[in-house]
């Protein structure tokens, strides 16, 4: 290779942006990517975060034994399935007819990353005091209305920094959708990168572009939770 | 029957967990004793420990599994060191310091394909910063990643940065819980700051220690991503972990049987290793530090 290095770019140039926006062809489609990602974040966190805010509810207010071991564990089966699970949840997925299907992407990850909401948000409804629940009670609410008007809202911080989380997790996550995924046009930010990086020459310029592309957004939509996000992690931590 | 209503709201976790842990393990246990080659055959004929037995005689599996206890290994010293030193120097009030703790966060939540992109380019051996920078100090181009003896710790170092935030946010978290009134009792009776580090500051956030070194054990030894993304195992199998390794039995060399049989294995070392957490660390039991 002639070029040599230098720490500082010789000139400046869009034109790396143009390619990977304009030059379109289906092996690398990175507009079709980040539709696919967005499409799959948002909707495995809805659903992650509705299943967890009733569970993490019902642990906070409904304790039954062995409840306090089964919130714990929750974290442990959080970060217990990596390489190991993804054959047998690939055969699965199988089995419904489910692979090469976004549908079944998204089941995936609500499936594990519900856990791991479940234990973030079981602290922040614990936070909150139960005489308020019992006092609009009182007044006549039923259970499921004191929750709506006075938990609910009370645990929104909790929910929205879950919601982020579990949405730039999934944005990122590699392993599971490039077995799951095959078809070019379904796939996610994460394996339109990998596309560039398994080239035989890879092209710094595009891959460097579109990495950027990536990841300002998770900077811009998660800095403003990290204060959110540390204390109820380390108020989950330090209580487990 | 009211004693188990809360079951009711937990009952969709439940089932989720079945999905994706408890029957993924039992058709793995399934597979490991059958002849499967892609894992989702019809009645494939039972082979019984025929799988295991092919294991051990599997060199690249036994250096695997070695491997993965290396990484681990290295990555925990790492992990637990450095966000401990991080947490004791920014554990101090501030605006900068506030500033500090919510930037630190970033390179955890950078996508493990980004990481690996952005590292395999700043660690190319033609145009990479890095070896720009070694030859501007007059010493010779290194090709890290295609080196069979430094591929494997220069990636655990991309791993541990990886981590080192999130461990960091967390020892912080339990540093900020021990009142300050401690440390200036015992700089009363003359306990200099290393004692006051010794008796006090370890005492009260070890349980948090044992928590972050728990999540660094898991999260390192099931590490897949960034080898696969960077070295795919290579060069000549020096970064061939137990996990590289099953996913290639499982995708690459179609022996779903003994991807699977190692696969059991790994999973119950990690199971084994949650258990042993938890028998240590009984809610019960635990003294009344907070």
């Amino acid at each position: 290779m002639t070029l040599k290095p230098s720490l500082f770019p010789r000139e400046f140039t869009f034109k790396h942006y143009e390619f990977i926006f304009f030059t379109r062809y289906p092996s690398k489609d990175f507009p079709q990517n980040v539709v696919n990602s967005l499409i799959v974040g948002i909707l495995a966190s809805a659903f992650a975060n509705f299943l967890a805010v009733i569970g993490a509810y019902g642990l906070s207010r409904y304790p039954f034994p062995g409840s306090d071991i089964f919130s714990r564990m929750l974290l442990i089966i959080y970060v217990l399935p990596g390489i190991p699970l993804l054959l047998p949840i690939y055969s699965l997925l199988a089995r419904m007819r489910l692979t090469d299907n976004l549908i079944g992407l998204i089941l995936v990850y609500v499936a594990i990353n519900t856990p791991f909401a479940v234990w973030f948000l079981k602290s922040f409804f614990q936070a909150i005091p139960v005489e308020l629940e019992e006092a609009a009670k009182v007044d006549g609410a039923s259970s499921f209305r004191a929750f709506v008007s006075i938990t609910l809202p009370m645990s929104l911080p909790g929910i929205v920094t879950t919601f982020m989380y579990v949405l730039v997790t999934t944005w990122g996550e590699y392993s599971l959708a490039q077995i799951i995924i095959t078809s070019d046009w379904k796939k996610t930010v994460p394996l339109g990168l990998a596309t560039y990086m398994t080239d035989q020459y890879i092209e710094w310029g595009p891959l460097l572009a579109a990495t950027t592309l990536v990841v300002v957004p998770i900077i811009m939509l998660f800095l403003p939770f990290t204060k959110q996000f540390i204390s109820g992690l380390s108020s989950g931590a330090l209580k487990d | 029957m009211k004693k188990y209503r809360g079951l009711i709201f937990v009952l969709p976790v439940i089932i989720l967990v079945l999905f994706i842990v408890v029957l993924p393990i039992i058709t793995m246990l399934n597979n490991s004793l059958r002849d499967v080659r892609f894992g989702f055959e019809k009645n494939p004929a039972f082979t019984g420990l025929k799988n295991y037995l092919d294991l051990l005689e599997d060199e690249t599996f036994i250096d695997s599994i070695g491997k993965s206890f290396l990484w681990t290994a290295e990555n925990l010293l790492i992990q637990l060191t450095v966000p401990l030193l991080l947490a004791l120097l920014l554990n101090r009030k501030g605006r900068f310091y506030q500033f500090v703790r919510s930037v630190l966060l970033i390179p955890w939540i950078l996508p493990m394909v980004v990481v690996s992109i952005v590292w395999r380019w700043l660690l190319e051996p033609n145009i990479g910063y890095v070896n720009y920078l070694i030859k501007c100090l007059g010493l010779s181009l290194v090709n890290f990643l295609g080196s069979t003896s430094l591929a494997f710790h220069i990636l655990v170092l991309i791993n541990s940065w990886h981590f080192i935030p999130f461990g960091t946010i967390l020892m912080l978290a339990a540093l900020s819980t021990i009142p300050t009134s401690l440390y200036d009792a015992a700089k009363v009776d003359g306990a200099n700051s290393f004692k006051r580090l010794i008796h006090i500051t370890f005492p009260l956030i070890g349980r948090i220690i044992w928590f972050v070194g728990l999540l660094a054990f898991m999260w390192s030894f099931n590490t897949f991503d960034l080898i696969w993304l960077t070295t795919q195992g290579g060069p000549a199998n020096s970064t061939m972990t137990l996990p590289t390794y099953i996913y290639k039995l499982a995708f690459k060399t179609y022996e779903a049987g003994k991807a699977s049989a190692a696969a059991l294995i790994s999973t119950l070392i990690l199971i084994g290793v949650a258990v042993i957490y938890f028998i240590v660390f009984t809610p019960r039991e635990k003294k009344g530090v907070a």
